[in-house]
């Protein structure tokens, strides 16, 4: 497990992110969703070693970050950026290649060829591999980085838990490669790796994740599984926008839609923002802290009536 | 180079517009070649012309194989004592510099980016410059002679290169921006500092310093050849394992942080090697332009861009242009002597326009 424990960071005297938990589990995409400026991308390096947490912990699997060796930490752990631009004239394969870097047989061998090409394929850029990167478009790059960090985990021993944190990777994609990636990451999800992924379309976080962080002015608003997590009052607290909960037939799942229209500000979601003041710590476990279980927990008060109200039947996830 | 014999950067089948590079071994096998044939028209041309056989002979007497003292006792003079050091102080700073600059540029994440960039020349011009003007106060019987400007020059190119990297220290890290606009403040004052003092100089001292500024090879000695080479191994040494460290870099440097790269310790590194390599360089010949610069990049169009391919290619291809320069500068007017510097300038500038023609860059730049 990869885990932020009360972890501060502020830069230049500016507060980035205040007690922030949160966990990263094998098996599990996890969703990171907040207004821009909320500290998504901190909390991101932070996990990624890249950023020191000025309080508070970092583990991955048991071990603080900094005690890992950096050629190992990069074995267990790929970071996607929001945009990559790459110096001299590289081969989208080429660059794919790089991922092998903290590997021993790193452009030694022809088989780190074999699976950079099949990840390359795995992102829908296999026509691609041997056309110059700084030729493809935003969304392109952003699929051959995709690829580059799933061929830095790759390849690794059973049972050993691994990590993807991804900034924003849907964010140059179109509709069909958006839920493409998510599919493929929610798959990859599942041979035991910890996918953290950074998105701004809720309902694609609503529609893909098993967990979903909501982060705003460097807090954890709140923290639990999408139904939980994504609710209208919740979005309309942090975002600002009013949102409609549209049901698909295709999906059991329940997908914020965002329509015009200042946010319902009902007394219930006041009380709730307040609540949430208070306790801006939520995560998962609940048996972490106690507290955390107020979100989660059917309160008597409006919010829980105000999610049953647009989602009378939450089924359970079957997309498993 | 990659003994498994699949570089990661020679790739399956041919598409796009992306040019193949040629393969690692056709690519040593050339290099060798041309450094082997460059360096031996290098011995055998010059005032005296000297033939391969009689080269041979000299060479194998001199070693102790053959019949010693056979052959010409002039021309073995000109070969051993004049022409063999000259030409392989040629190879050793040409290599040096192409090094070095495959270094750097690979650092600065910059095909253009040169050491005269971090501010070695103008440092060691600035030395040279006091120790010309002022020699006669520091060494009056001349007792040091040639060497005195070697060690003002090997010195002030260190001195301004740790000036240029400590100003773009920003709490321990080294941040490349800041070096960049540090290296072009430096320069700036350095020629400044300069040309005052060049206005103080007598004539004679200011041709000094003006041949000084577009490089020579003819105070090449085996003494400065056996201090060259060591200097060259120590810098390569440094260099050669960053190739890994090199490539993740070109992602950028969060980046190759993120690939377990630790950047800083890798940036302080080539900047130690790369200045002490060209600080070498400089002091041994003088200002020597474009080898630094063409080198790398010739290299990568052969190779693409991994890092251990380009460094030890450059190593080669700096030594080819520089034997090959000098070659030029001894016999294009002979008896008269050309200043090297200035002959590699007039071949690289025109490879280098050539290489940002429309179509190279689509293919090069990023």
């Amino acid at each position: 497990m990869l885990a932020a424990h009360r972890v501060h960071a502020d830069a230049g005297g500016r507060v980035l992110l205040r007690d922030v938990c949160v966990q990263i589990v094998p098996g599990r995409l996890t969703c990171l969703v907040g207004p821009n400026g909320a500290g998504k991308s901190s909390l991101l390096r932070v996990l990624a070693g890249d950023l020191p947490a000025g309080a508070g912990t970092v583990e991955m699997n048991g071990t603080s970050l900094s005690a890992w060796p950096l050629r190992l930490r990069a074995r267990s752990r790929a970071v996607l950026s929001q945009s990559v631009e790459v110096a001299f004239g590289m081969r989208a394969l080429d660059v794919v290649l790089l991922g092998r870097i903290p590997h021993q047989a790193y452009a030694g061998d022809s088989s780190e060829q074999v699976l950079a090409l099949r990840e390359l394929a795995r992102v829908g850029m296999s026509g691609m591999a041997q056309r110059r990167y700084s030729t493809l478009s935003g969304g392109e790059k952003q699929r051959v980085q995709l690829a580059r960090c799933l061929v830095q985990i790759g390849r690794r021993a059973r049972n050993e838990a691994a990590y993807l944190l991804l900034d924003e990777p849907t964010a140059a994609l179109d509709l069909r490669q958006q839920h493409a990636t998510l599919r493929l990451l929610r798959r990859r999800a599942r041979t035991g790796i910890g996918v953290l992924v950074i998105v701004h379309d809720l309902a694609l976080a609503a529609a893909f994740a098993d967990h979903v962080a909501v982060l705003d002015r460097g807090r954890i608003v709140v923290a639990g599984a999408p139904h939980e997590a994504l609710r209208p009052d919740v979005i309309g607290e942090v975002f600002g926008v009013r949102v409609r909960m549209l049901r698909s037939r295709t999906s059991p799942r329940m997908l914020p839609v965002a329509v015009p229209g200042a946010p319902r500000r009902t007394e219930a979601a006041r009380t709730h923002s307040a609540a949430l003041q208070v306790e801006p710590t939520v995560s998962l476990p609940a048996t972490r802290q106690p507290s955390g279980t107020a979100v989660a927990a059917p309160e008597p008060a409006e919010p829980a009536r105000l999610v049953s109200e647009v989602a009378p039947r939450l089924e359970p996830d079957v997309s498993r | 180079m990659n003994g498994a014999g699949v570089p990661a950067w020679r790739l399956v089948g041919r598409a796009g517009a992306a040019r193949e590079p040629m393969s690692d071994a056709g690519v040593r096998t050339l290099l060798l070649v041309c450094c082997a044939g460059v360096a031996l028209l290098s011995l055998a041309a010059g005032a005296v012309a000297i033939t391969p056989a009689d080269i041979a002979r000299i060479v194998a007497g001199s070693a102790g194989i053959g019949e010693a003292g056979s052959g010409d006792a002039a021309l073995r003079a000109v070969l051993l004592h004049i022409r063999m050091p000259r030409v392989v102080l040629a190879a050793t700073v040409g290599a040096t510099l192409g090094i070095c600059g495959a270094g750097l540029q690979g650092m600065f994440r910059n095909p253009l980016a040169d050491p005269a960039l971090i501010g070695v020349s103008a440092g060691a011009a600035v030395a040279v410059v006091i120790v010309t003007v002022a020699g006669n106060w520091i060494d009056p019987g001349g007792r040091l002679g040639l060497t005195l400007p070697s060690i003002a020059g090997f010195v002030g190119a260190l001195a301004t290169v740790s000036l240029v990297h400590r100003i773009s220290l920003r709490s321990d890290r080294t941040v490349i921006t800041t070096m960049l606009l540090a290296g072009i403040g430096v320069n700036a004052l350095a020629g400044a500092i300069t040309a005052l003092l060049v206005h103080f100089a007598t004539d004679a001292q200011v041709r000094s310093i003006l041949f000084w500024t577009m490089g020579s090879l003819s105070g090449a000695s085996w003494k400065l050849v056996a201090v060259a080479i060591p200097v060259l191994a120590v810098s390569a040494l440094m260099l050669m394992p960053l190739h890994r460290a090199l490539d993740a870099m070109m992602l950028g440097e969060s980046e190759a942080g993120y690939l377990g790269i630790d950047v800083e310790a890798t940036k302080r590194r080539i900047l130690r090697g790369a200045s002490l390599g060209v600080a070498m360089a400089v002091a041994a010949t003088g200002v020597i332009g474009f080898v630094a610069l063409v080198a790398p990049r010739l290299m990568r169009l052969l190779c693409g861009p991994g890092h251990r391919q380009t460094m030890a290619g450059s190593l080669c291809i700096g030594a080819i242009l520089l034997m090959a320069s000098d070659l030029g500068a001894r016999t294009l007017a002979a008896p008269a002597e050309l200043p090297v510097g200035a002959l590699t300038a007039l071949a690289g500038a025109p490879l280098l326009l050539w290489l940002l023609r429309p179509q190279r860059e689509a293919e090069l730049e990023p």
